[in-house]
């Protein structure tokens, strides 16, 4: 996709743009919040990564002109504040997401591609972790280029897990996920499929931390 | 423990009446004795001078009787004798013997009538010739005459005698009294004088006491608001209702309060402004560095890339724990901050955010408690931290394979987080420096700031909570345990 870097600080600008254009993107970068504003009236950019520091015309303001000029281009701010007000700003006038400094460059990449696809209203077309992949639309499920027979409620469990990789969700919040495709779960579901999907995904997939939940862990770059 | 201001005034007042009292005794005892003296002196000199006037004329009478009655004899001479032998005999015998002591002396004076101090006062009276006319019945002598004042030490009791010549009949008349009555009298007087200032004095040093006490009641309140603050706090204090002698104390504790707090201030801002202007540069470090991971294709400097990465990440969460610590340490729990924060629901949180790291690394971890429903009275943030702070640590000192083990127990006042790991645990002479700021267990290989702990006990003294670190029995490992107040 194409990116509109608005970064004053040369060397992470140089660093981010490099990183970005390793992973396949179009980077312009610009340095300050002036060629910020002129650069947004380019109409192909598909994603702006905004500090909220610039010299001259500060993140903010810009961000307030986009929102104001009801153009719908994705946001992602990058903020060296951490204190949840400062968050809480951006976020309210209009920024997609925000990562604090230093960040992780896949991490970057992650929330850039789900911001964009949040705003085109598709789902993501294939789900990939490690030799797992899933297809959100067909439910299609394969490991390692081998079909797996998923039921839809073995699937929905999966995906909850595959998409929230490396956090361990409770067994309350995977209920609640499989609530949104049916009706009424019985209270050992979970454990029920958790079971099925370990006996056809293979046992160290999914892990159970005792009293917590389960979780799948983030996949290997 | 140095005296109390009330204390010191009240020894000190107290000994400076009694020793003004001390030296106006001994100015009246001085002047009573002189005045006794001069009294008792003169009463002396009267008395042996009644005595001498007495006894010249009781002599000249008897002279003259005598003179009569050899007249007498002389003219009615032999008559007389012829007529009454007897009564010659006895007028010669008289003649002859002269003055006589016998009608006059020895005048009992103790079956008489007359003042107690009499019995101290003796006298004699001798002739010309050394015939002792009178004397009193004292049993001391007075032979050796003395004229005027004198003192002398007779039988071992020290007297005062003065001694006089008439000087027509040239009769001396020595009287003496004893010392010890005028010591007596000076004694009565002084004491019957004086005695009603000593009950006086308790009275004095009561009044004192509640004097002072009263005196010292605005400083003792200026006192007890200082002691009751918040030990965290630097609001000044009231000057209000303060004597005006304390009040130079009060503003320079409040100018002291407003120089700690602007201190404080600058010294979080600067740790801040710092944490925030070094995050620009690591995440341009890291980004440059997984940029060049990413065009690294054959892997040539794959490990060298990693370190970078990995050292910054170190540095990241250094930053964090700084920054955190600089926002605790200047945190002061007020009410608007509190709320009930569900401890339970905090923990499962943490856990499912940072419980992967422990799964990437092989450790079981467990939960052991309640769901939800377990509330304490605090300050949501700062309790994430104390719990991600503590979770984080056992994790990173438990090796591949071992357990992080978290129990909740609730009960009926508090609530206790206890969090076992089986990592190497802490040696014992180390236990008490592991809150200190960077400082790490020694020999120790995992990665960690050294100030998670700092962090920890700062934030349990913000909500009044109690951590206990121990070692585990027989295995290996560390049991920390939490205990915080429940709400309501």
């Amino acid at each position: 996709m194409r990116i509109l870097l608005a970064e004053d600080d040369r060397q992470l600008g140089e660093g981010l743009s490099l990183g970005l254009k390793e992973l396949g993107h179009t980077v312009d970068w610009v340095h300050d919040g002036g060629a910020a504003l002129q650069a947004l009236n380019s109409e192909s950019l598909d994603v702006l990564i905004l500090d909220l520091g610039l010299p001259e015309v500060d993140g903010l303001t810009i961000l307030k002109q986009l929102r104001r000029s009801e153009r719908d281009l994705p946001v992602l701010v990058l903020t060296a504040r951490d204190t949840i007000e400062s968050r809480i700003e951006g976020l309210d006038l209009g920024a997609d997401d925000y990562v604090v400094k230093p960040f992780d460059l896949m991490e970057v990449n992650a929330r850039l591609r789900a911001i964009t696809r949040r705003r085109e209203g598709r789902a993501a077309p294939i789900i990939e972790h490690g030799e797992l992949s899933l297809n959100p639309a067909s439910r299609e499920v394969t490991l390692a280029g081998q079909p797996v027979n998923l039921s839809s409620y073995e699937y929905a469990v999966l995906e909850t897990l595959v998409t929230h990789a490396g956090r361990i969700l409770s067994r309350q919040f995977l209920e609640e996920c499989l609530y949104g495709w049916d009706e009424g779960v019985e209270s050992n579901a979970v454990e029920v499929y958790i079971h099925h999907l370990r006996k056809k995904l293979g046992k160290t997939l999914i892990r159970t931390v005792r009293g917590v939940g389960y979780s799948i862990a983030r996949p290997e770059n | 423990m140095p005296l109390s201001i009330r204390r010191r005034l009240l020894i000190s007042l107290i000994s400076a009446i009694a020793i003004s009292w001390l030296i106006a005794i001994a100015f009246v005892y001085a002047a009573a004795y002189h005045e006794v003296e001069e009294i008792y002196d003169a009463a002396l000199a009267q008395q042996s001078r009644v005595l001498a006037t007495l006894m010249t004329h009781e002599s000249e009478e008897e002279l003259q009787i005598r003179q009569d009655l050899r007249q007498v004899m002389d003219e009615a001479g032999d008559e007389l004798i012829k007529r009454s032998p007897l009564f010659r005999q006895l007028l010669k015998e008289y003649l002859e013997k002269g003055s006589e002591q016998d009608y006059l002396s020895l005048i009992d004076q103790q079956s008489l009538p007359g003042h107690r101090y009499e019995s101290k006062i003796a006298f004699i009276v001798i002739d010309a010739n050394n015939q002792v006319l009178l004397r009193s019945n004292m049993p001391v002598s007075f032979d050796e005459f003395t004229p005027g004042f004198s003192e002398r030490v007779l039988d071992g009791t020290l007297w005062r005698t003065f001694g006089l010549v008439e000087p027509e009949s040239k009769l001396r008349v020595q009287v003496g009294e004893q010392h010890a009555v005028r010591q007596e009298t000076v004694a009565n007087i002084v004491f019957n004088s004086l005695w009603p200032l000593f009950p006086a004095l308790p009275l004095i040093a009561l009044v004192i006491w509640i004097t002072v006490g009263r005196g010292l009641r605005p400083l003792k309140q200026v006192a007890v608001k200082v002691e009751r603050r918040d030990p965290n706090s630097l609001v000044p204090i009231s000057a209000d209702g303060v004597p005006h002698e304390v009040v130079p104390m009060v503003e320079s504790l409040n100018r002291l309060f407003t120089r700690v707090q602007s201190a404080l201030d600058n010294e979080r801002q600067f740790t801040a402004n710092a944490a925030h202007e070094l995050r620009t540069p690591l995440a341009a470090l890291k980004a440059t560095a997984q940029a060049k991971q990413l065009s690294d294709h054959d892997g040539e400097h794959k490990n060298f890339l990693q370190q970078i990465v990995r050292g910054v990440d170190r540095t990241s969460h250094l930053l964090e724990q700084l920054l955190t610590l600089a926002r605790m340490e200047s945190q002061s729990m007020t009410m608007r901050h509190l709320q009930e924060v569900d401890l339970c629901q905090q923990v499962l949180e943490e856990l499912s955010e940072i419980g992967q790291r422990a799964l990437d690394r092989d450790i079981e971890l467990s939960y052991e408690g309640p769901e939800r429903g377990v509330n304490v009275l605090g300050y949501g943030p700062a309790l994430q931290i104390l719990i991600r702070n503590l979770i984080d640590n056992a994790i990173r000192y438990t090796p591949s394979g071992g357990q992080v083990r978290i129990t909740i127990l609730s009960e009926s006042r508090e609530v206790s987080l206890k969090i076992e790991d089986t990592g190497p645990g802490i040696p014992f002479e180390q236990m008490n420096q592991v809150f200190q700021r960077f400082k790490r267990g020694e020999d120790v290989k995992a990665e960690g700031s050294g100030l998670g702990l700092s962090i920890v006990r700062r934030i349990l003294e913000l909500h009044h909570g109690r951590i206990e670190l121990e070692n585990l029995d027989g295995e290996s490992g560390l049991r920390v345990n939490i205990t915080l107040k429940k709400a309501g």
